[in-house]
This record gives C-alpha cells, sequence and structure tokens, in this order.
C-alpha cells in the first residue's frame, strides 16, 4: 500500500463506509495532486490583493476572507429524535497593520456556543442587555484578537449545539464586515425531511446545490456564496431579516428508527398544533377575577362599551414588560397571575383580554402575528414566522384586534406595525389565517388649521392641530410620558421643533373620547413676511417638516417610516388692510414614491387667502432603490414649502 | 479629637454589645461578624420594623397633589469604621415615594440592583454585599412586600470580569401606591496607612417634590469627616456620640421639586452637603513632608467644615518641600519634563541674553506637545511603556511645578495663583483639593503672563471662562521686583481678571458666488480666530482626542513591533505616525460636523475644507480655517425676482427662539466673545439688489450688541455684522434682556433681500 492509499483509507475511516472518495487508486490520486499544483498557481492568482481589497473596502479595517458553516442533522441515538450542530469557521483578514478582528455571535438559552477543541482564542460571553425587554435569555459570545500585519489570518472556529432542534429556525449569511467567500453545508439524516427557503438573495452571488452520501444515508445542500454584504446600522432601518440574505429552515418531518413518521412542522395545522399545545398549559381562573371584571365592565350601555372598557382597563393597568425565556416564550401567563403583578408580556396580557371577553360571553380568541415587518407569512410554517401575539373579539364574525400592549391605540385602529400583516387565529382545534385589515390613511389624519394675520415682519394668529388613530396614539404616547406641561414637549411632539412658529400659551390639550387629541394655541411665524416697497412677500407653510429627510442612496436597506401619515396644514391668511393679492405660486401636486404632497392656495374671498398643504404616506415601507426619488422629492417640496406669495399696496 | 486605636478584636465585639442610643435600633449596632442572611434581618428590622413617625406619614401637601411622584420621606446613612485593617463602608438609602400618575407607576415599576461581589486576587480584595427591600403600600394601608427571590439575574461578563445584576418587577402597582424601599451596600477593603473617599455632593432637590429627608453620616475611630452644607442647605449637627461612633445629621424637609433642570449649575446653585470620609492610621503624623498626602493638610480634627486659607499657602510650602507628593513638579518622576524643557529652551536662547516673554512662551507651548506626546505613547504602549521614557501626565499642580522649576531656572519670577472653578464652587466654600485651580502668574520682563491649565483648553493669558473674574489667592513666591522670597512670601486674596468680549474674537469672511439662479449657490466661508477664541476652536477640534482616549484598546494597533529595543517594548513612530494622520483627519471631520450643525441646513454641501494653524501643541497663536460648499434653496423665485436668504449665512438657524419666559437660576450663557461677518454676494450679470437699507440693524443692550451694515456696489452686495456677548453669568433678572439679545440675533439669521432684473 502506497503512503497515498493509506492516507486515502485513513480519510475513509474517518469518514465511515458513507464515504466515497476520489482516492481508488494511487495513480488517480497523483494526477489529482498534479491538477492541483497546476490549478492553485491559478487560483491564487484570480484572489484579489489586500490593495484591491482595501479599495473595494474602504470603510474595513478587516474583512472575512472564508466563512464555512456545517450544519449537522442527524438522529440522537438515545431520544431517537433529531438533534442540530453547527460548527462555524471564520477566517478573518486584515486589510491593515495593527486591526484587531473579531465578531459577536448571538444565540439564546435553547443552544450553547462553545469554541472549538484545541482552539487558542478567548471568547467572552454573557447575557445580552436590552433595555425593551425585562429578562431576555439572548446570549452572545464574543471573540477578538488583534492582528499586527496587513494580509494576516485569524481562525475562529466555533460550535454551536441546539437543546430542542425545534429552535434552528435559520441560517443568516451577513456579518458586520464583509465577506469574500461563504459556504454553507447542511447535512441532514435522509430520515428527516427539511426545507430551506432563501430570502434576499436575489442580489447575492449564490449557487446551492444538493446531493447526497452514498447509500442516501445523508442529504448534502450546499448553499455557496461570494461577497456577502456587511450587516451595517443604518438609521431608520427596517428589520434585518427584511434586508439581507438568509435561510428560513422548515423541519417538516422525521422518521423514527421503528419507520413511524413524526411530523414537525410540515403543515400550518402542524404550527398551530405546536402553539395551541403549549398555550393550553396556561390556566385561568375565572372565578377569581369576576368581581374585578364586574366593577370594570360596571353601569356599560352596550357590548361595543363593554369591550372598550377591558381594552381600556387593561392598557392602562397592566405593564408591559416582556419576559423572554425558552419556553416562556411560548406559554402565556394566567390571567390572575398578571392582574395580581400588574404587569405581563404580549401573550400575558392577550391572554387576559381573551378570558376577560370570554367571560363577558364574547367570541375572543388569541391570535400569533409577525409584528417586525419580516418577510414571512404562514406557507412557510416554521416558529420564526410570529414573534407578537394579540387578542381578537369576533364581532358577528369579524376580527376586531386588540393589541393590549400598544397602550394608547383605541379599538377601531390596529398598531400600524400589525395593519396589513398576516395572522394566524386560534379556533378550537383548526385556525383562521386572515389580514389585520389595513385602514385608509386618512385614518392617521393630523390636521392643523392655522387663522393668521399679517403684523409686521411675522404672521400672528390661532391654531388648532387635532390628530386621529395612529398619529393620534403616537402623540398621545409621547406627551404620556413626557411632561405634557413643557413647552419643549408640546414643541418637540405637535410642532415638530420647527424654529420658525412660535407659540404664546399650551393649556389647551383636550382628549376627546379615545380617538381625537385636539391642541390649540396662539402662535407666530417668525420671519414669514418680507416687505419691499409696496409689496409684500409671505411665506405660508408653517413649519419644517421632520418627514423631510434625504437618505444616503447608497444605503443597503430599506427605511423604516413607521407610520404612514396624512398631514394638512391649512393656513388661512387675512389680506392685510391696504394691500391685495398680486400673485400667488401654483396650485402643484408633487410625486413621491410612497404618496404627494399637494399644494393648493385659493383666494376664499376678499380678506382671506387659503393655503392648503396635503402631505400623504401610503407606506411605512421605503424601499431602497426608491430612494434617489424620494431625495428629489424631499428637494421639490423643500422649494415649493418655501415659495411667497406677493401683496400689493392698493393704490388709491 | 479623637484618636484612640483600639484592638480591632475589641471593636468588633463593642460594636455588638454596645448599648442602644435610643428606643430606635441603629446602624451603628449592626454586627458585621454575623451572617448576611444575620445582618440582612437586621437592616430590615432596623427600616421596616423600627417605629420611625417620618417613615409612617402617608399624607403628601395639598400644593403637590399634582405631581408625578413625591418623596414622602427619605433616610441616607453612611457609616464609616475602620477594624481588622479593613474599612468598612454601610450606605443605607430608604424611601418611601407616592406614585400619583401613570408615569410614575412606570418608573417604579422595575429596578435593577448589583449582586455580592468579591474582587479576586489575594491581596486588596474588595467585598462588596448588597441588602435590598421592596414593599407596596396600599392607599388603605395595607402592605405588600415583594419577595425578593422573584428577581432574575443577568450576568454580564467582560474578560475575566464578571458581575451579576438582579432585576425585579414589582407586582401590583397601581396609582395612589406608595413603594417604600431600601438599599444597603456594605463595602469592605483593606486599607494599610490611609483612605481618602471620593468627595460626595448629597444635592437636597430633586427632580420631584422631597417632604422630609435625613442625611446621618457615622464616623468610627480614627476616620474623620470634612463636610460643608453649602447654598442654604441645613447643617450636619452631632446627633449621636459614644466612645467609638459620632453621628452628624442633617434634617431637611418640605423641598420643592427643581422646576428648572437647564439653567442651573449644582455646586454654585442648589442647597447642598459635600462631604468625605477619611481614615488615617494614627502613626502617620500631620504635616511631615514625605509622609502624609495633602488631604492631611490643616487641624487633623474629628469634623471640619472649611480650610483655613493658610492650608493653600502649607500646600504651597509643601509641595515645593515633599519630594514624594504625586503632586508635587519638583519630583524625580516629572524630571524627563524639565530636562527637555530646558534642553529645548537652550536650543532656542542664548542664556546670558534673551527675551523674557519668548522663553515663557515658548517653554509653555513645548510642555504642552511633550505632555501630548508623552501621554500619547504610554497610551498607544497600554501602558507597558519603558519606565524610563514614561512620566504620568501633567495635570493642574504638576504642570505648574514643572514650568515653575523651569522658569526659576531662567531667572524668570513667578508666583502661584489658587482659584475654584465656577463650576465646582466658590473659593469660600472650597473643602477639596479637587475643587482647587493652581494657576501661575509669570512676570517675565515686568510683564504679566497668567497660565492655566496646561492639560486642556488653556492657553497663557487667556483665562477660561470658568476662572474669569474669580476670587483667588495669591501666593508671593517673587516680590514686585524679582526677588526670590525664600520662604514662601505673603498670601494675599486677588480676583482674576474678568473675560471681555474683546478676548474672545473671531472674524469670518463669507463669499458667495450666484452664478444663475437656477443652479445651486457657489459658497466660501474663511474664518480667522484669535486670542481666547481660537482656544474654544481648539478645544471643539482636537475633542476627538479626548474620544480616543476613551477607546484605549484600539491604541494596542500602534504598537509596532515588541523588542526591538533594550528595553522590554520599543515602539517605531511609524505607528504613531499614523495615529497622527488619522487624528488630523478626525479634527477636519469635527469642524465639518460642526459646520453642517451650525448651518443647519440639509440643502448644504461641504466640498472642501481647509485648516491652518490649529493644535494644542504649535506655537501659533491665531487659527484659519474655512470651507468650500454650494447650497441650494438659498434663491426662491418670486416672478421674475428672486428672494435672496441672506440670514442663513450669517446666523446659526439652530438658536433656539422658543425660551422660557422666566429662569429660577442665575443662568450661565457662552459669552464673553465678539464674531464680526463680512458677507459678499457676488449676483449674476443683468441682476440688482435696492432696498440695502432694510439690511442696515443696530440692536444693543446690557447683554449684548449686534450691528448690521450693508452695501451694495457693481453687483456685489456686502454684508458686515458684528456680534458681541458682553458677559458669561446673569443674574436670574437679566433673562428678558438676554433673550431679546438672543431673538435679535435669530432675526438676524432670517433677513432676506430682494434680487431683481436691472
Amino acid at each position: 500500500m502506497t503512503i497515498l492509499e493509506l492516507k486515502s483509507t485513513k480519510i475513509r475511516d474517518l469518514y465511515g463506509p458513507d464515504y466515497k472518495g476520489a482516492f481508488s487508486c494511487s495513480l488517480r490520486c497523483l494526477l489529482g495532486c498534479i491538477l492541483l499544483c497546476l490549478c492553485v498557481p491559478m487560483l491564487m492568482a484570480t484572489e484579489p490583493s489586500i490593495e484591491t481589497l482595501r479599495k473595494t473596502y474602504p470603510d474595513n479595517t478587516y474583512v472575512i476572507k472564508k466563512a464555512d458553516v456545517k450544519v449537522f442533522i442527524d438522529m440522537d441515538g438515545s431520544t431517537h429524535i433529531p438533534r442540530v450542530r453547527r460548527i462555524m469557521q471564520l477566517e478573518f483578514l486584515s486589510l491593515k497593520n495593527n486591526t484587531r478582528v473579531g465578531n459577536t455571535f448571538y444565540h439564546t438559552n435553547n443552544s450553547t456556543l462553545k469554541k472549538a477543541k484545541g482552539a487558542k482564542f478567548t471568547l467572552t460571553s454573557g447575557d445580552v442587555n436590552d433595555d425593551m425587554i425585562f429578562h431576555s435569555d439572548l446570549q452572545f459570545a464574543s471573540f477578538s484578537k488583534v492582528l499586527k500585519q496587513a494580509g494576516e489570518l485569524a481562525l475562529l472556529e466555533l460550535t454551536e449545539e441546539f437543546k430542542d432542534f425545534r429552535f434552528y429556525t435559520a441560517e443568516t449569511f451577513a456579518y458586520p464586515v464583509p465577506t469574500l467567500s461563504k459556504t454553507v453545508t447542511i447535512k441532514v439524516d435522509s430520515s428527516i425531511h427539511l426545507n430551506t427557503h432563501l430570502f434576499n438573495t436575489e442580489a447575492l452571488e449564490l449557487k446551492q446545490t444538493h446531493t447526497k452520501t452514498a447509500h442516501e444515508t445523508y442529504r448534502l445542500e450546499v448553499l455557496a456564496m461570494k461577497n456577502v454584504p456587511p450587516l451595517t446600522k443604518e438609521e431608520a432601518a427596517t428589520s434585518i431579516r427584511s434586508n439581507y440574505p438568509h435561510a428560513l429552515i422548515q423541519v417538516q418531518h422525521y422518521t423514527d428508527r421503528n419507520g413511524v413518521q413524526h411530523p414537525v412542522f410540515n403543515t400550518t395545522d402542524a404550527l398551530y398544533a405546536f402553539n395551541k399545545k403549549y398555550v393550553a398549559q396556561t390556566h385561568n381562573d375565572t372565578a377569581l377575577l369576576r368581581p374585578l371584571l364586574q366593577t370594570i365592565v360596571a353601569d356599560s350601555r352596550d357590548t361595543v362599551e363593554n369591550v372598550k372598557r377591558m381594552y381600556k382597563w387593561v392598557q392602562e393597568k397592566i405593564r408591559y414588560i416582556a419576559f423572554e425565556y425558552e419556553m416562556a416564550g411560548f406559554i402565556p401567563e394566567s390571567a390572575n397571575a398578571v392582574v395580581a403583578k400588574t404587569y405581563g408580556d404580549c401573550k400575558g396580557v392577550a391572554n387576559l383580554l381573551k378570558t376577560f371577553l370570554t367571560m363577558q360571553g364574547l367570541d375572543a380568541r388569541l391570535c400569533w402575528i409577525n409584528a417586525t415587518g419580516d418577510p414571512y407569512d404562514y406557507s412557510i410554517p416554521t416558529i420564526a414566522i410570529d414573534n407578537h401575539m394579540i387578542c381578537a373579539w369576533m364581532r358577528n364574525g369579524t376580527p376586531v384586534f386588540l393589541d393590549a400592549t400598544a397602550s394608547n391605540n383605541s379599538l377601531e385602529f390596529p398598531p400600524e406595525k400589525l395593519q396589513g400583516r398576516q395572522v394566524l387565529i386560534e379556533n378550537g382545534e383548526s385556525y383562521v389565517i386572515t389580514h389585520v385589515p389595513l385602514l385608509q390613511i386618512i385614518s392617521n389624519k393630523a390636521q392643523y388649521n392655522f387663522k393668521m394675520a399679517v403684523q409686521s415682519q411675522r404672521l400672528s394668529g390661532n391654531m388648532e392641530a387635532t390628530f386621529y388613530g395612529n398619529r393620534r396614539a403616537a402623540m398621545e404616547s409621547f406627551l404620556k410620558q413626557t411632561n405634557a406641561t413643557e413647552k419643549d414637549v408640546i414643541n418637540h411632539a405637535i410642532m415638530n421643533r420647527s424654529v420658525e412658529l412660535k407659540w404664546e400659551n399650551q393649556d389647551n390639550l383636550t382628549f376627546e373620547g379615545d380617538s381625537v387629541l385636539a391642541y390649540a394655541s396662539a402662535v407666530q411665524f417668525t420671519g414669514h413676511c418680507h416687505r419691499y416697497g409696496d409689496e409684500m412677500f409671505v411665506k405660508l407653510c408653517p413649519m419644517q417638516n421632520l418627514e423631510l429627510v434625504q437618505y444616503d442612496s447608497a444605503r443597503y436597506c430599506d427605511v423604516d417610516l413607521q407610520l404612514r401619515d396624512y398631514i394638512v396644514y391649512e393656513v388661512d391668511l387675512k389680506i392685510p388692510d391696504g394691500y391685495r393679492v398680486k400673485s400667488i405660486p401654483d396650485s402643484i401636486t408633487v410625486p413621491s414614491p410612497v404618496g404627494s404632497i399637494a399644494y393648493a392656495y385659493t383666494v376664499t374671498d376678499e380678506n382671506t387667502v387659503r393655503y392648503r398643504r396635503t402631505y400623504s404616506c401610503n407606506k411605512t415601507v421605503l424601499k431602497k432603490e426608491e430612494i434617489p426619488d424620494w431625495n428629489a422629492f424631499v428637494q421639490s417640496a423643500k422649494g415649493e414649502d418655501n415659495k411667497r406669495l406677493v401683496f400689493t399696496k392698493i393704490k388709491p | 479629637m479623637k484618636n484612640n486605636q483600639i484592638n480591632p478584636l475589641t471593636l468588633c465585639l463593642l460594636l455588638v454589645l454596645l448599648p442602644l442610643w435610643g428606643k430606635a435600633t441603629q446602624l451603628v449596632e449592626c454586627d458585621f461578624t454575623q451572617s448576611n442572611k444575620e445582618r440582612a434581618a437586621f437592616y430590615k428590622n432596623m427600616l421596616w420594623n423600627t417605629p420611625q413617625p417620618e417613615f409612617s406619614d402617608t399624607l403628601v401637601p395639598p400644593q403637590w397633589r399634582n405631581e408625578s411622584q413625591v418623596m414622602l420621606c427619605s433616610n441616607s446613612e453612611v457609616l464609616y469604621a475602620y477594624y481588622m485593617a479593613k474599612m468598612t463602608f454601610v450606605l443605607v438609602e430608604h424611601s418611601r415615594v407616592k406614585l400619583q400618575d401613570l408615569n410614575a407607576v412606570s418608573r417604579y415599576s422595575e429596578f435593577s440592583f448589583r449582586d455580592n461581589y468579591k474582587s479576586r486576587g489575594w491581596f486588596n480584595k474588595v467585598k462588596a454585599t448588597f441588602h435590598v427591600g421592596f414593599k407596596i403600600v396600599k392607599p388603605d394601608g395595607t402592605e405588600h412586600e415583594v419577595d425578593i427571590n422573584e428577581a432574575v439575574e443577568t450576568n454580564i461578563q467582560q474578560g475575566r470580569k464578571e458581575e451579576t445584576m438582579n432585576k425585579i418587577a414589582i407586582p401590583g402597582l397601581e396609582m395612589g401606591d406608595i413603594v417604600d424601599f431600601y438599599y444597603i451596600a456594605e463595602i469592605k477593603f483593606p486599607v494599610s496607612q490611609y483612605y481618602v473617599q471620593d468627595p460626595e455632593f448629597f444635592p437636597l432637590v430633586d427632580e420631584f417634590p422631597i417632604k422630609k429627608q435625613y442625611l446621618t453620616l457615622h464616623i468610627g475611630p480614627s476616620v474623620y469627616l470634612n463636610a460643608r452644607s453649602v447654598n442654604g442647605a441645613p447643617k450636619l449637627k452631632l446627633s449621636h456620640e459614644n466612645m467609638y461612633f459620632s453621628s452628624y445629621q442633617l434634617v431637611d424637609s418640605m423641598r420643592n421639586k427643581l422646576t428648572d433642570n437647564v439653567h442651573f449649575r449644582m455646586a454654585t446653585e442648589l442647597p447642598h452637603l459635600k462631604y468625605h470620609g477619611y481614615y488615617v492610621n494614627t502613626t502617620l503624623r500631620p504635616k511631615k513632608p514625605g509622609n502624609v498626602e495633602l488631604f492631611m493638610l490643616g487641624d487633623r480634627v474629628k469634623y471640619k467644615d472649611h480650610l483655613h486659607t493658610d492650608d493653600l499657602k502649607e500646600l504651597t510650602v509643601f509641595l515645593s518641600k515633599d519630594k514624594s507628593s504625586y503632586w508635587g513638579g519638583t519630583t524625580d518622576v516629572y524630571a524627563s519634563y524639565i530636562k527637555a524643557t530646558n534642553r529645548y529652551l537652550k536650543s532656542k536662547f542664548d542664556k546670558t541674553q534673551f527675551n523674557q516673554t519668548e522663553l515663557v512662551k515658548e517653554a509653555y507651548y513645548f510642555l504642552r506637545e511633550y505632555n501630548f506626546r508623552t501621554q500619547l505613547l504610554r497610551i498607544a504602549s497600554n501602558g507597558k511603556i519603558s519606565p524610563s521614557i514614561y512620566a504620568p501626565p501633567l495635570e493642574l499642580f504638576s504642570a505648574n511645578h514643572v514650568l515653575a522649576t523651569v522658569y526659576k531656572e531662567w531667572g524668570v519670577p513667578f508666583n502661584f495663583v489658587y482659584t475654584v472653578p465656577n463650576s465646582m464652587s466658590k473659593l469660600d466654600d472650597w473643602l477639596f483639593l479637587n475643587e482647587l485651580v493652581p494657576l501661575l502668574e509669570v512676570m517675565p520682563d515686568k510683564d504679566t503672563l497668567l497660565i492655566a491649565d496646561i492639560g486642556k483648553e488653556s492657553f497663557i493669558n487667556y483665562l477660561p471662562h470658568d476662572y474669569s473674574g474669580n476670587k483667588a489667592y495669591r501666593i508671593n513666591v517673587f516680590d514686585k521686583e524679582g526677588k526670590f522670597l525664600r520662604k514662601g512670601g505673603t498670601m494675599e486674596p486677588i480676583v482674576l481678571k474678568k473675560n471681555t468680549p474683546d478676548d474672545f474674537k473671531s472674524q469670518v469672511n463669507i463669499h458667495m458666488r450666484v452664478t444663475d439662479f437656477s443652479s445651486p449657490v457657489q459658497l466660501n466661508f474663511e474664518y480667522q480666530v484669535k486670542g481666547g477664541e481660537k482656544v474654544l476652536w481648539d478645544t471643539l477640534m482636537v475633542s476627538a482626542y479626548d474620544s480616543y482616549r476613551e477607546q484605549r484598546s484600539d491604541y494596542s494597533r500602534y504598537i509596532v513591533s515588541p523588542a526591538i529595543d533594550h528595553s522590554k517594548w520599543a515602539y517605531t513612530m511609524s505607528g504613531l505616525n499614523e495615529y497622527q494622520v488619522q487624528f488630523e483627519e478626525q479634527r477636519r471631520q469635527s469642524v465639518s460636523d460642526f459646520m453642517r450643525l451650525k448651518l443647519g441646513n440639509q440643502s448644504f454641501t461641504l466640498d472642501s475644507i481647509y485648516v491652518n494653524n490649529i493644535g494644542r501643541w504649535e506655537p501659533k497663536p491665531d487659527l484659519e480655517f474655512g470651507y468650500s460648499a454650494t447650497a441650494t434653496q438659498v434663491c426662491t423665485p418670486i416672478g421674475e425676482r428672486y428672494l435672496l436668504d441672506v440670514g442663513s449665512m450669517l446666523g446659526n438657524k439652530f438658536i433656539p427662539t422658543q425660551l422660557e419666559d422666566s429662569v429660577t437660576f442665575d443662568f450661565q450663557t457662552g459669552g464673553p466673545y465678539e464674531v464680526s461677518q463680512t458677507l459678499r454676494i457676488s449676483l449674476p450679470a443683468g441682476y440688482q439688489v435696492k432696498d440695502v437699507e432694510s439690511l442696515q440693524k443696530h440692536f444693543e443692550n446690557e447683554c449684548g450688541i449686534l450691528h448690521i451694515s450693508a452695501s451694495y456696489s457693481q453687483g456685489e452686495l456686502m454684508v458686515q455684522t458684528r456680534k458681541a456677548a458682553k458677559h458669561r453669568f446673569y443674574p436670574r433678572q437679566k433673562w428678558p434682556a438676554y433673550t431679546a439679545f438672543l431673538n435679535a440675533g435669530v432675526q438676524m439669521a432670517q433677513m432676506q433681500v430682494i434680487v431683481e432684473p436691472q
């Protein structure tokens, strides 16, 4: 036996009898080696130099030259259920001298992350503290090392083992720095049926191959990709999963050694059964809640008012405190516990609302929904789809969605982030999939009415501002969080911190029922009037608009606009005594990729000019490819906002 | 004076067996030999089960019924004890807060607290134990204690360090409830000769009203207290005393909330107590140079509430004699600074014949650069630099003494001057060394120059605003004839020079070219900054330095190659130069960011920027920088005419116009300064400006001057402005005058002019 044969035998031993290597004879090996020797210099020649990489990635001091992720999904010999193990090998390449390279990996308590045996580097780990979440089991493991010379490499090898295979839901491709090449190899036991669904890979050089090992014991799926863009921290970005390339993992079913097939997430039914199983573990003692409920709905006139009162009570009395820890992320706390503690997470408050409504004889259901705008729906059933729970009141068979974690939304207006989203509603042993209604943008209307008159270099008068729907809810949240008597707060919230608009009193903040917030004040527009000879030039746009922000067209992520808007400024300006209108700007509509601004100037009667500016935004997401058009729109709109009407003196 | 040194074991025993001082359980009765669990029970009993009338008061005074929350009672105690060669601190914070709206409920719905802590290592082991308790008192008087076991742990690991935080959610909290909670920290650490606590400030005002509050300081044997009540805060009074502990207490009640949290300076406006405790081994004799630290100056008494002015003189004498003092500039660790500065001066000046003023300045600038570069090397090496080239950073006292040593060697007379910055306190109230600022008054060729703070933004003869016009003490080292006073001379109270707008001047030349009205406008800005104003710009431009300092680990990248030199580490300057380049880039970025902020208009695009003469180490007094930009939205078309936005070139669009009608406190402003601007606007051929007169303006009041003049000639509009802010500090009554001055500036920023076809 030659040395080469010996080596190939060893390799065969290592990989087991399934290994069908290329080393069947020494001659083939020798030829292979010669070929390799010829090819390696050619391959090396195609590798970009450090200089080229520096030019390509001027903002980065290092890149990941090669990332190799191997995922092993096989059957656990003792428990006979699938298990998942990921091995990550990352090769960091410094582009400058004395560069600190590194990466931070995140995982939950459902998996453990360790460095590979014998690896010589330090891994720092700990809990991730998120101020928004009271307790999260999210953990991090971080590696960093200083490379002294440009072109130096550092290798990181980590192993992640999942306690429960069902929590392996996605494979994200990007890291915080550019990745020159990455390979994800998923080796799945053939008794496990698994699908991978790719998202946001259109712009990626990605090659997907499916092979099988000998005897078809394992299936191999290889995702080879090049030039994976880095994760960037961009302002107002939509979720990572809606922007960056990744694979969603769906384990459909597996077959045990007795040949029995066990469904996992093969259908939405299975996903619902999974959710339902955990929800069923919550026990509510309605008898204890009844006296409380009676005080909440006492003297209520009808069912709608009943529901409103219960909804409002939960919104106001139960503080939203998120607690995410292993299965606590799936099992709602009992309604009694939530009432006793006066706090709960989304599941806790949804379950409490459902309990209240059911006790009143109403049809109420729990609903699962994705609240972060991820690009999934229930056509791919996995637990990664929904990350939020709300309650639905089935009013005459039509769901009215109640999210008590949104503490200022009224019954008619579901939070903006949920509108139009697909939702899974429980329905006994079955379920219903529908969408949260997408309301007309006019439901979020903000209307500012000004009655103004020219006074020296400024305009003086009164303003009434009225807010509806989600605009009202956002405003109310802001005012409640801060001190509404502070001038700065009012200025910030209602007047967009305009330097040109000056108010004189702020005592007229009123809440009309639960759907309208109104505000009135005496105001001034400073510097809006310029006199020149017999003429007077007047700017009528009352304030700078924070919505008119330009974005970097080179950004990677779509822009999260948060709210679909409908903002109307209506200014009635009294024509100054002794003057007449000489010219008014043209009424015009400036279109934007997500809506428009319509400007209208009309002389309503002999004494008044009316200016109406209607800003509409029909989407909550501005696509990155729409940014150039958006920026052009912002420029045009600013020009229109600056336009003046001209008064001239009436000659006797 | 109580310097009784007792056997530590006896003290332990005595602490256990101390007779009760009253009916209520006292903190000094705590037995530190007990287990944590037993002490937790002791504290709980002391705070919750011992009758305390103020802590059972649930009534909110009528004037505070609309407040979000009211502190009904708060009790803070600090116990200082030394035994078993360990310093023991016990800090007790006990509060009862009435929650009157949902915001308050939300604020108190979660608490975080640290877990017990033990530092690693055999020596200098620090042990910290924490005890907490939370209960809710319902309006009907029922009490619900929160189970601490419900807290969830969060582990934070950073390298070798590990810290556990506990978070607890308060259940059943509603509007109208009272939250009664306490937090106790016991900290023990070994001390050999002495220990000095960092000064603490205990303000009596908060963002919510306080009905009753106590602060009690328990001082054990060999521990001393310095404390002073400032701005009308009640005085500390001896509340209990026995042979081991002296307890001093401050009682305060009915404090309204802080209504203005913008225009106030805590140290000079708010009533507060400043204090620290310190331990000194009785074998250390006070006032013996070489043995004791500076806090030991003056008489060592159990409780001291002021420092004698004589202490200042003593301080100077001390510094000049004490070879081992950290602050002493004449000590060996600073020898490299003195040697290097002298070497530099020798290369520049003939010792027999030289201009003293020039020498004073050169020495100052050189030392600034040398200090900066030495520290850069130290940081670059992560502190591993060879001791042969390492010297601690020059700060305040040490810089003064290095310079003083150098000047003395070159025969330039000087005196020491001490003051307290406005932001810290008042000279009459100074109690701690860290409040004191040493200045150096140098008298070259019968001129007088004042040198302040070499490390940061200061500059020869331009006082930072914080010191301007302050009371100070001058320690005469030389007499008026330049004769050295061997015994430290005399001390005299003086008042430092008050800065004027003349000291902080800048000139801005702006050229705006309007080629045609459809294209963006071309802009050129040139800044010439002189005198003290340069100091401020320097500060802005080198602010990057401080941010770099914080990212210390990143400096490791500048270690180029270890073990080249004979010493353990060697550093080539190439790494340092790379840093220097990045530093310059960072400074330019600072200017760029500042300009964007100043202009406050997104329609400006910065095209290029130049900066001359910036930097803290360059002996050039004037700064020049500028930039070119393009701008849109400057001209608004009106038919055939255009409305030209002149004001946006001249003023800051972000000056707040929405100012308060009045302020509660005396206020501090950005002045004094003077900014002159010349704006030239070249118009396209065939266009003219007629209403030049509308741009002429003059405003003057007790706070400032704003003068604008304009002329138009041959296609060019010229606007000249002079804006001078007269003072820095104003009494609150001057607020309307100050806002009038600011609004005049805003009106300047809104100036427009019509451009029309000829």
